[in-house]
């Protein structure tokens, strides 16, 4: 299950690039900001602003990209390309996707700091 | 060691991509598009690897300043970016920018090798 929501090969990466601490670094900077981005992209969807979402969707792309969370970084793409080319009716049902991706991602990769911190 | 600008307003961008050079370049980060030209033309680095969705000014902006500078305008600059759709990087080279590198970075040995050519190229030491 872990394994179809984060690619355990870009942990991987993380580490052989800065070890342990570069991985612990960036999964906390992935929890941190990631909350506040759908938050944002959630709000913004709701409020019919297709920019915020396109703008919140690209930076969780790309984060989730970073510590291999790849079926968020999916659907962040998919929402960030719906936002941009305004199609609004997709919209609703992608942003609660991201959301719900967003809470699978981040409970995996607790999982995966509690491993990096044994 | 040969410094070069960061341009990326992401934290976790900004940590990895100073965790892959480290060691091998000196790095100017900028959070901003703004805050960066201020700094490359201050103290103009080897190179510039810059951000696309940046806010305020986006990264094709901060490139149409730094071209118009006598001072800035042969700096190489590599776009880096989750932009990564078909056609993408022919309109970022047509736009003026040296290379062009995806996020995430999958291969960080890409990423140091084009930093490499270009820096060579310009006939840095």
């Amino acid at each position: 299950m872990t394994a179809d929501v984060i690619d355990p090969a870009a942990v991987e990466r993380l580490r052989r690039i800065g070890g342990g601490d570069l991985a612990r670094q960036m999964i906390a900077l992935f929890l941190e900001h990631g909350t506040g981005r759908v938050e944002r992209a959630t709000a913004a969807c709701s409020s019919g602003d297709a920019a915020g979402v396109e703008r919140e969707a690209h930076g969780l792309k790309s984060s989730a990209g970073n510590v291999g969370a790849v079926r968020l970084q999916r659907i962040a793409e998919d929402a960030e390309s719906a936002a941009g080319s305004g199609d609004l009716s997709a919209l609703s049902a992608l942003v609660d996707g991201m959301s719900r991706e967003y809470s699978a991602a981040a409970a995996a990769l607790n999982g995966f700091l509690a491993e990096l911190d044994q | 060691m040969n410094r070069i600008a960061l341009v990326e307003d992401n934290p976790d961008n900004r940590l990895l991509v100073r965790a892959i050079l480290d060691g091998l370049f000196e790095i100017d980060e900028y959070a901003s598009g703004q805050e960066a030209i201020a700094g490359i033309r201050r103290d103009p680095p080897v190179l510039v690897l810059l951000d696309i969705s940046l806010p305020a000014m986006d990264g094709t902006e901060v490139l149409k300043v730094l071209r118009r500078d006598p001072a800035t305008e042969s700096i190489p600059v590599i776009a880096l970016t989750a932009h990564a759709m078909a056609g993408d990087r022919e309109r970022y080279l047509g736009m003026g920018f040296n290379s062009y590198v995806t996020k995430p970075i999958v291969d960080e040995h890409i990423l140091i090798a084009e930093i490499n050519r270009l820096i060579e190229g310009r006939g840095a030491t």
